[in-house]
């Protein structure tokens, strides 16, 4: 006989609450710090070199750089290495800092100080300006022992640096729970780079770029459920007893149905996230009004002035696709002479598509490119 | 106001496809959400084939003649129509829903109020960010646009946008929705795309929830709407997810001719596929496939002792063959060469590129994000269910995939398809054509093997 579905609700409700309680908990959980930058109150990190300046602001703590490796020291914790396994960083950085540094002093057991630390990278923000989330495992880290006393942060920016700042939202030492680990896992399969594809496919030529997983295992996982779970009502078929091959045809079903839901939540989750991104990327409102168009704008100029360096103010993205002949874009046409440029009144960027990619000076990896908008139209 | 127009240019073509399929009195034999997915289609469809005789008469393309011309056509259409109607209330049944309670109402709830916001979504999604795809911008929105300014068709016009040779139904849809705003904008026109999707998930539910209960419909339709891929295209104006709507929406008509035998839902996927062929050139690969599949069914009856209905070929496949005809002469007057060559020798001289392109699809299929888990699906589905490889669902909606799979294999492997295949541009798009027949396939399959004794109720 069927159970209620409310039974069933309590059930589960049940087994999340024991799950819950389950879930292993520091010793001292007071004791691990956490530093959000957003709340007023919360001591900054300090300077300790190759900072120009270092600010709070609405978006957290903002960093200036004015030398080749930054760095951040926190100020004084104490806690026992055994309740911390992640730092997690809030950052937005306008490019990738291979080689970031998170260091420590601890003092072992034994009374011996020791600095350590361990590398990671730290992401492009995802454009329209958001922040990556950027888990760093310390645990593996045998020098990861006794009392932590002292943290640190190094932002490496190359041999020429950058004065582009890099705003920390928050950064916070983690537990090793089963909430932090599912939290952890979550941020792996990196979806806000996903969506952030999804919603400016910079790199897109000639098709709707696929949607790409940054970590398909666990997505590969789920296809072999999916299959293992089709396989399984195949094989209630087999079963001579009615009631039992209604019972496996069901578990079968019952698989199917939640790994294409989970991966169906997952897509829902993608398409707010690229929302969301385009949202700041072009504009904010759903007007088409808002669009102005440029026709007739000349490529070759706008790619002339690519080359130059122009003051700060309203910035373009300038997209570049295929290798046919720069001919095609700018042939004569009189009325409209070339049809995809567009400006939106509110955007802050523009998209101009050209087709010869080397005509304009870049390099494929440096196709988003912030000037001004009156260099477009100037060479009008 | 602009918005309103927007709204307008799409509402007045799913009037039209409404009233023809009332014509033909599929709001009495069909469920309601799969005369409303068919009915955007079989609009935009009307519009789309009125706009191209519109030059060929020597009239100027203008908002005045564009409209007056559909109207007309949808006048005469409607006297074809209903001499084709099939008289009788639900003769093929839809089936009357679960006795759920209200545990399972508020699922079905949930899950339909999710799918329209991810139809709102989608249709956000497209219209607050410009064309940004190369196809949809430099050709298909740019014919749109000549012939929105120039007011006619003209080789010179396909010339300049590249790509001469690909289908105009689309762009001249596109240049319908310019008229109504009264002048070119390079995004409204994408109000299309989202009410594909939306029509595309009301085929999906209305043809499962002929033969199941609300909440299998749904599951059904959950499992194409989960799609990444598909999502995606709806928010950018490629064509393939119309073409993708017109393929399954004419192979649910023809599974329900298969049940039915009624010549309005024979009409209506001819109707469709037709569309298909003037949407891309993938739609003849599609229009075949179809053709073959319901000759598939017709040599079936033969052998079951019934006696075929041969004409009935010939009644699905003139509107999409003159679709075709119709083209092709146009191209060939104005001496557009196809974009891809296809010679014997080119098939026979590339043997040894078929395991890259295996390889290929395999990858695509089994390893992208584009289609979550539904070729794992699909491919459990053979296994499970092999015996049935000739019941009339596999006929027009499992056949139909792995033929026009294979048919692209072939293509790619004797063409310099073989290239753009490489460059990773064209596969995900052709397996978006017939990703909707494979779910609804798989729906259809573990819908049956679970099964059980359905009631009415008020759902659904």
């Amino acid at each position: 006989m069927e159970s209620p579905i409310h039974h069933r609700v309590v059930l589960w409700l049940g087994v999340l609450f024991v799950l819950g309680a389950a879930t292993p908990r520091a010793v001292d959980a007071s004791a691990v710090p956490t530093w959000n930058f957003l709340i007023d109150g919360v001591a900054s990190w300090q300077a300790a070199g190759d900072i120009g300046a270092l600010s709070r602001t609405p978006e957290g703590m903002v960093v200036v750089p004015s030398g080749p490796a930054p760095t951040l020291v926190a100020p004084p914790v104490a806690f026992a290495s055994e309740e911390a396994a992640y730092v997690r960083l809030r950052i937005r950085s306008p490019k990738v800092v291979d080689g970031a540094y998170l260091g420590w002093a601890s003092v072992d057991p034994l009374g011996r100080e020791t600095n350590s630390g361990v590398t990671f990278t730290i992401p492009r923000q995802i454009r329209g300006g958001f922040f990556r989330t950027v888990w760093v495992r310390v645990a593996d880290s045998p020098d990861w022992l006794g009392e932590i006393h002292r943290l640190g942060l190094v932002l490496p920016l190359g041999e020429h640096g950058s004065d582009e700042p890099i705003a920390i939202e928050s950064i916070g030492v983690f537990a090793p729970t089963v909430l932090t680990g599912l939290r952890v896992a979550w941020a792996a399969l990196e979806l806000d780079a996903t969506a952030d594809d999804m919603a400016v496919p910079i790199w897109s030529l000639n098709a709707i770029r696929s949607v790409r997983f940054a970590h398909g295992t666990p997505y590969g996982y789920a296809g072999i459920v999916a299959l293992l779970g089709i396989l399984t009502i195949g094989a209630a078929g087999w079963i001579r007893r009615a009631t039992a091959s209604r019972r496996v045809a069901r578990a079968g079903l019952g698989i199917v149905i939640v790994a294409v839901a989970v991966l169906s939540v997952s897509g829902v989750y993608l398409e707010v996230d690229a929302w969301r991104i385009e949202r700041a990327v072009f504009g904010g409102t759903t007007s088409a009004q808002d669009y102005t168009y440029l026709d007739g704008l000349n490529l070759v100029g706008v790619a002339n002035d690519l080359n130059q360096t122009l003051p700060p103010g309203a910035s373009v993205a300038v997209c570049f696709f295929g290798d046919d002949a720069m001919r095609h874009i700018v042939s004569n046409r009189v009325r409209y002479q070339f049809y995809p440029i567009y400006v939106r009144s509110k955007a802050r960027y523009l998209l101009v598509f050209a087709q010869h990619q080397e005509t304009c000076g870049v390099s494929r990896d440096d196709l988003l490119i912030e000037r001004p908008l009156y260099a477009l139209y100037r060479s009008r | 106001m602009t918005a309103a127009m927007i709204v307008l240019a799409v509402a007045l073509p799913f009037v039209l496809g409404l009233t023809l399929l009332i014509g033909l009195n599929l709001h009495r034999r069909a469920h309601p959400s799969l005369v409303a997915g068919a009915a955007f289609g079989m609009g935009v469809a009307l519009v789309g084939f009125v706009l191209a005789v519109i030059p060929v008469i020597g009239l100027p393309l203008t908002r005045t003649t564009g409209i007056a011309s559909a109207l007309l056509a949808w006048a005469g259409l409607m006297a074809i129509v209903r001499s084709r109607r099939t008289a009788g209330v639900a003769s093929n049944g839809v089936v009357p829903a679960l006795p759920v309670g209200w545990g399972w109402r508020i699922v079905w709830w949930v899950g339909v109020i999710a799918l329209g916001l991810k139809v709102a979504m989608a249709a956000t999604r497209a219209m607050h960010k410009p064309v940004i795809g190369w196809d949809a911008m430099l050709v298909h929105s740019f014919k749109a646009k000549e012939m929105f300014y120039d007011q006619t068709i003209s080789a010179g016009i396909l010339d300049w946008a590249g790509s001469p040779n690909y289908p105009l139904g689309m762009s001249l849809v596109e240049l319908w929705v310019a008229w109504f705003q009264g002048s070119w904008d390079d995004t409204g026109f994408k109000i299309l795309l989202p009410g594909v999707l939306a029509a595309l998930f009301l085929v999906i539910y209305g043809g499962l929830r002929e033969i199941f209960g609300p909440i299998g419909a749904l599951a059904g339709t959950w499992l194409a709407a989960g799609l990444p891929f598909l999502v995606q295209h709806a928010t950018d104006a490629y064509f393939d997810l119309p073409l993708a709507y017109t393929t399954l929406a004419a192979s649910v008509f023809l599974w329900r001719y298969a049940r039915s035998r009624a010549r309005g839902d024979l009409l209506v996927a001819s109707w469709l596929a037709a569309f298909g062929v003037w949407t891309k050139n993938e739609g003849a690969v599609a229009f075949a496939v179809a053709l073959a599949a319901l000759g598939a069914l017709l040599v079936l009856d033969a052998r079951a002792g019934r006696r075929p209905a041969w004409a009935d070929l010939a009644r699905f496949g003139a509107w999409p063959a003159l679709v075709w005809g119709a083209w092709a002469a146009a191209k060939a007057l104005w001496g557009i060469a196809p974009n891809l060559e296809v010679e014997p020798s080119g098939f026979l001289g590339h043997v040894d590129r078929l395991p890259a392109i295996v390889a290929f699809t395999a990858r695509e299929l089994w390893q992208s994000a584009n289609w979550n888990v539904l070729w794992a699906l699909f491919a459990g589905g053979w296994v499970v269910w092999w015996r049935r490889y000739a019941d009339p669902v596999s006929l027009f909606f499992c056949w139909p995939v792995v033929m026009t799979l294979g048919v692209f294999v072939i293509v790619a492997e004797g063409t310099k398809m073989y290239d753009i295949l490489l460059h990773g541009v064209v596969w995900h798009r052709v397996v978006l054509h017939v990703a909707p027949l494979a779910a609804f396939w798989v729906a259809v399959m573990l819908g049956e093997a679970i099964k059980k004794p359905v009631e009415e109720t008020s759902t659904g």
